[in-house]
């Protein structure tokens, strides 16, 4: 017995040491640390706070001293995270002017009404206290009161709403969300104003905290799907995570997986309109970027101007993109592939055309490819980190003058030039930058099969790769869904069809609602009903 | 998580289609020479039963291993029979899927070589489409189903595409569909088309 006992002990004990590492390592207490109640006198809860912070060697922490009454207080807060000109006119200048003290339940109810107007929470211990000053509240302590007050300050810096840097469209909503989450949500709630619209939030990361939003559409979404996210979340904020970079990876089923398995958007319109169709969103602080799930490939291939513009308009942009598709990802394998395997898929003028192009360059077809897909690589990393002014001035010189110079010094034919140029610019035409960077990476893959095997090689690899896409299922739904496996949808996978006619939702995010249009007539009344409308 | 999107099973669409394709494919290699010298005049009812064999083993054997809850038919086999059969029967499937498929793979890496890679190795050519194949298979039955779904009608529309030109020429249709043609071995081989036809 008393051995068993020794035994608990020294597991008790090794639990505390462990904790205490935790606390030590983490700085502040996380869930796993001691929780210390908030003590009656004001001066040990000052010096635990300043023990904390590691103040007076970090000046951020700021101790300011009041009073309630006859008694002392002190507002403890972080320097730069509040609106520090609002704390005399809201808290310090009522709480002065209060002459009595109230002692017992009297106090708080007291500190209720002076604090009424603010948002005021009341904080019993000290682990609270710490998390709310790093949230930007201010903590009021007082001494002879086990109880702290917190009021939300919070002013942490962010830019103002902008315009799409990277979605852009030529009609529709001109704004992008921004670092703030709380911003980004009432952005959103502008657009879905339902009350269906539930947020969930999570904090993830025991140095970062950084918080999580779990949006979906009530009654839309499905709750298997959604329990799926809330799951998974909540077991990352339970985790031990020193920071948090971006949430896509910790959540993706396939992180090494080239496709993508979100769609990240910067569009506040596309976000709620996937959140209609039943899909969730995630929104993470300090990104202006939410991520959408699930996305299977066509919801990675649509703009959202396809609905913006006409039928025929949004249709005849949603097809260059297939192609541009198909152009990105083949245009110089094809090129590979039928110069050195099959020259008689060639017309014959212009096959002696690309002979007598070819005839000054040294290498073979698939080095001087290679050359020039690198180079074009590199001058597009090299246009995306140089400064805003200088890109484009990159761009044409990358593109033309270099060129046309490799062309000139015999290292290049001119009609790859060509080719090289029709994928740059399919490339620029996919929408989804993780699709891009897909594309763009197999497209190496591409040219390395059609130079062993020609078509065969392309063909292959290209039954390889639609095996895998056809059975990629991340969070269990299928990439190519609806149409590998087939499914009902919204009959605007490929080219859109009009408001009127896309009656279903798409079933694949597994949406509770079916239906997406509810009318009580049969179709649009054109303008002969409306002038003799029948009874 | 049980979803109507990936549901997990082999549906009528992946069946139907993966069916074609076998009769399809079936019509196009080496067993078509095989179809009529066994069959003769009555070959092109072997596609059919073959077709009708696969469907009426397979759709039991699906329902077998859903009352198992196996994934796949090596799971089944351990479940019902323990791992030693299982063994042998994969084993012996092996060899027995390596024979069809090195008469299968015979006839396109010849037309492939002889077409396209004259100084290839037939064996590099064979090894592609092996490695090919071996990784879609790999994936399951459901993506060579979803696969197939995807491409039916296109593969429909081209197959029609390319029969209807020539049937322009003077000469009998029946002689331009491989599984339609006569019996007589001595009939000359069929010239395949040429690439341009394509275009």
């Amino acid at each position: 017995m008393l051995r068993l006992w020794s035994v608990f002990r020294r597991r008790q004990e090794k639990q505390r040491v462990l904790k205490e590492a935790a606390a030590k390592r983490t700085g502040t207490p996380g869930t796993k640390c001691p929780k210390f109640p908030i003590s009656p006198r004001l001066k040990v809860n000052v010096t635990k706070i300043r023990e904390h912070f590691h103040s007076p060697q970090n000046l951020d922490l700021k101790v300011r001293h009041v009073t309630y009454g006859r008694r002392k207080a002190a507002i403890v807060y972080l320097e730069g995270t509040i609106e520090e000109s609002t704390i005399d006119e809201a808290v310090i200048r009522p709480l002065n002017e209060r002459a009595t003290f109230a002692a017992g339940k009297k106090a708080y109810t007291e500190i209720t009404t002076i604090l009424d107007s603010l948002h005021l929470d009341y904080v019993d211990e000290m682990e609270d206290a710490l998390q709310h000053i790093l949230d930007g509240h201010i903590v009021l302590f007082i001494d002879g009161i086990r109880r702290a007050f917190a009021i939300d300050f919070s002013f942490f810096p962010t830019r103002f709403v902008q315009e799409p840097k990277i979605e852009h469209v030529l009609k529709g909503p001109q704004e992008a969300f921004v670092e703030d989450l709380h911003q980004n949500l009432v952005i959103l709630r502008r657009y879905l104003r339902s009350p269906n619209l539930v947020h969930e939030s999570f904090r993830i990361g025991t140095e970062t905290r950084t918080e999580v939003a779990l949006l979906y559409l009530k009654g839309t979404a499905s709750e298997e799907f959604v329990d799926r996210f809330r799951r998974r979340l909540g077991e990352l904020a339970q985790a031990d995570f020193q920071r948090v970079v971006f949430i896509k990876e910790l959540l993706d089923p396939y992180p090494k997986s080239l496709l993508p398995s979100f769609l990240a958007t910067e569009r506040p319109d596309r976000a709620a309109f996937h959140l209609l169709e039943g899909h969730v969103v995630l929104m993470q602080e300090n990104f202006p970027f939410v991520l959408i799930a699930p996305a299977p490939q066509w919801n990675l291939l649509h703009t959202p101007d396809e609905h913006y513009q006409r039928w025929a308009f949004g249709n005849f942009l949603g097809g260059l993109r297939i192609s541009a598709f198909f152009l990105n990802l083949l245009a110089p394998a094809l090129y590979v592939a039928a110069v050195n395997f099959h020259p008689e898929t060639i017309p014959l003028d212009l096959l002696v055309s690309i002979a007598g192009s070819r005839e000054y360059v040294p290498y073979p077809t698939v080095v001087e490819v290679l050359l020039m897909e690198s180079s074009f690589e590199l001058i597009r990393e090299a246009s995306t980190r140089i400064p805003t002014q200088i890109g484009p001035t990159i761009g044409i010189v990358g593109a033309l003058i270099l060129g046309q110079a490799a062309v000139q010094a015999g290292l290049i034919s001119p009609i790859l030039v060509i080719v090289v140029a029709i994928t740059a610019l399919a490339s620029f035409a996919i929408p989804d930058q993780s699709l891009g960077v897909f594309l763009r990476i197999m497209r190496f893959f591409f040219i390395f099969a059609a130079a062993l095997f020609g078509f065969l090689g392309i063909a292959t690899l290209f039954a390889v790769l639609l095996a895998y896409m056809v059975s990629h299922e991340p969070f269990g739904v299928g990439h190519m869904t609806p149409v590998a496996p087939y499914l009902p949808s919204s009959k605007d996978t490929f080219f859109r069809r009009t408001f009127w006619e896309e009656t279903h939702n798409p079933e694949t995010a597994m949406p509770q609602a079916e239906l997406r249009l509810r009318l009580p007539f049969r179709r649009i009344p054109a303008w002969k009903d409306l002038r003799n409308p029948k009874p | 998580m049980e979803t109507p999107s990936t549901n997990r099973r082999i549906g009528f669409r992946e069946l139907m289609t993966t069916t074609f394709f076998l009769i399809a494919i079936r019509g196009t290699d080496e067993n078509t020479t095989l179809y009529f010298q066994i069959g003769g005049n009555a070959a092109w009812m072997v596609p059919l039963v073959q077709w009708l064999t696969f469907v009426l083993l397979f759709v039991p054997l699906t329902r077998k291993m859903e009352r198992h809850g196996a994934d796949d038919v090596f799971r089944l086999l351990k479940l019902m029979w323990g791992p030693t059969s299982t063994r042998l029967v994969a084993g012996s499937l092996f060899f027995l899927l390596l024979a069809l498929g090195a008469l299968c793979f015979r006839p396109y890496v010849v037309m492939l070589s002889v077409m396209f890679y004259l100084r290839t190795p037939e064996h590099a050519v064979g090894l592609v489409l092996l490695l090919g194949g071996m990784y879609v298979a790999s994936r399951g039955y459901k993506a060579i189903g979803r696969m197939g779904n995807m491409f039916f009608v296109y593969a429909m529309f081209f197959f029609v595409s390319l029969v209807r030109p020539r049937c322009h020429r003077p000469r009998r249709p029946v002689l331009h569909l491989s599984l339609l043609r006569s019996g007589n071995p001595a009939d000359p081989p069929r010239i395949p088309p040429h690439p341009r036809l394509f275009l």
